[in-house]
């Protein structure tokens, strides 16, 4: 079976219902029988507003806006007791598309459930691709992050439930326009002017502030966190590669299970000048690769390619990144380095730097004897 | 009848997605959930979850990639509980017993195998109908990053089920 709708009309039905929009309402507690503003009362709630504006207008600076801004954030947190949040990570790498050359920017996002009582479970993921997911007991979570998820979760809603927490700005991040609430000493919290959900969290350590964007937040209910292991994902295991005996290009094909490529024999006039097997250890055991090494006896750019059939942790945390590959066309970028994945394979080039890396990964094509 | 919803635009719209999206969004969850009837009780509870937070819906043209947001997040949270229960049809299609089946049980198995953004995507794609803008909201990603991974998740997919056929 190849085709698509069939695959995916054989996996969800089609669904024939009408639902039930009455009960959707009646759940979220509206009842649109009782109008909010009924048209007689528009002008009456006009004249209010008008005399509220009048008022404001002369109340003395401070609490006008901070109160307001202050509530709405409140009520934008929720009520539970677990926190569950989506955070960005700092470092960003960047995608490149090899024949347009357009950047995109990519963070891993950090995705944290955390129950005070029963536990914290933390997952990252690259584009998709998971790169750790552990879960912690009560008993077993770092102090650091109890202390940072506490304030973020049930710290946050009590600072500005008890009227420690104060805006003390106001200003756009990035394209988004917020205000700033500090919460404690330094730890501040930004919320959206639109939405007045946490949208950055800046830390202030040493005197040096840091920002974090949050993608998304909320509280849920105790009980609702998955903190079962199943799923989760060892830590890194060993990613030493060991180089093994030099090999001859023509037979590397049947160390690698496919064609390796190659620059072509020369890159800026330096030669391809040496060609050894490679082992990456992973948790099945070690799996072969191939290392080509341009310019490293002539002191030319010294660029060596390193190549496997399996996105081994040896190889794609050349970049960062664990057992992800980006999609053919593009290279992941991080300095020097450059993942890409060409003939089946995954590379990663080391570069004296970003542009020759990239030129690189333009060049690649399998070596055809 | 006064209807509230002429007074209240963000409700306006979410109604307008609960009568236009409601069969997409349940098969979405059937495919996330594995069940039909959880898939049902996600998106109900991800709609009245919608209309109690209307307030941030920032752009009622967004509604519909706002609440499948929403939508997803039900659903998945169902899906981690009932994984401690009974796998999904996604993970339980590999040893059907006929030819016909068996494809389609590997063939699940093998969207079952991208990573979880790129079925997303394509869950998305077919059961949502949503645009790129759409599954942008819905994924929290840029349109650039839609295009990108729907392209890797196609390509993937296909990969996976010539092998499957081969």
């Amino acid at each position: 079976m190849t085709d698509m709708a069939e695959l995916f009309d054989t996996l969800a039905p089609r669904y024939e219902g009408t639902g039930d929009w009455e009960r959707v309402l009646r759940d979220a507690r509206i009842d649109r029988r009782r109008p909010l503003w009924r048209p007689y009362r528009l002008a009456a709630v006009a004249a209010l507003v008008a005399a509220i504006a009048g008022v404001v207008a002369f109340w003395p600076a401070g609490n006008g806006t901070g109160g307001s801004v202050l509530d709405r954030a409140l009520a934008a947190t929720g009520e539970g007791a677990v926190l569950h949040m989506v955070y960005e990570g700092e470092l960003p790498r960047t995608l490149v598309d090899l024949e347009t050359g357009e950047r995109t920017e990519l963070r891993s996002q950090h995705e944290i459930w955390f129950d005070p009582r029963a536990g914290l479970r933390q997952t990252e993921t690259f584009d998709g691709v998971v790169q750790f997911d552990t879960v912690l007991g009560a008993g077993e979570m770092p102090e650091h992050a109890t202390s940072i998820y506490s304030s973020l979760g049930a710290g946050y809603r009590d600072a500005l439930e008890s009227g420690r927490a104060e805006v003390v700005g106001e200003e756009t991040v990035d394209g988004t326009g917020v205000y700033w609430i500090h919460i404690e000493d330094g730890h501040d919290v930004a919320v959206s002017r639109d939405t007045y959900e946490p949208t950055y969290i800046r830390v202030n350590m040493n005197g040096s502030p840091a920002l974090t964007r949050i993608v998304s937040y909320e509280t849920i209910e105790s009980g609702s966190a998955p903190l079962d292991a199943q799923g989760t994902l060892p830590g890194l295991q060993d990613v030493t590669t060991a180089y093994g005996a030099e090999v001859d290009l023509a037979d590397a094909a049947s160390l690698l299970g496919r064609e390796p490529v190659w620059a072509g024999s020369s890159l800026h006039g330096f030669p391809l000048d040496a060609v050894r097997s490679l082992s990456f250890p992973t948790t099945d055991g070690a799996v072969p690769g191939l290392s080509l090494a341009y310019g490293s006896t002539e002191g030319g750019p010294h660029v060596e390619l390193s190549e496997s059939s399996t996105a081994a942790e040896g190889l794609t945390m050349l970049v960062g990144v664990r057992g992800y590959v980006p999609p053919e066309g593009t290279a992941l970028v991080a300095g020097s380095q450059a993942l890409v994945g060409s003939n089946g394979l995954v590379v990663a080039i080391h570069a004296p730097d970003e542009a020759m890396a990239i030129e690189v990964a333009r060049l690649l094509e399998p070596y055809a004897g | 009848m006064w209807r509230r919803s002429q007074t209240d635009p963000e409700l306006a719209a979410i109604e307008a997605v609960y009568r236009e999206q409601l069969g997409s969004f349940v098969r979405l969850a059937t495919a996330i959930t594995g069940d039909e009837q959880a898939a049902y009780d996600a998106v109900h509870d991800a709609f009245v979850r919608a209309v109690r937070y209307r307030g941030r819906l920032r752009d009622r043209e967004a509604a519909p990639g706002w609440v499948c947001r929403i939508v997803l997040n039900e659903a998945r949270k169902r899906s981690t509980v009932e994984r401690r229960h009974a796998a999904s049809p996604l993970e339980t299609a590999e040893e059907p017993a006929t030819n016909g089946h068996r494809e389609t049980g590997a063939a699940a198995a093998a969207l079952a195998s991208l990573p979880e953004r790129q079925r997303l995507a394509l869950f998305l794609r077919y059961y949502a109908d949503l645009d790129y803008a759409g599954i942008a909201e819905a994924l929290g990603i840029s349109r650039g990053t839609v295009s990108a991974t729907l392209h890797a998740a196609h390509a993937n997919l296909q990969t996976k089920l010539k092998e499957v056929n081969a």
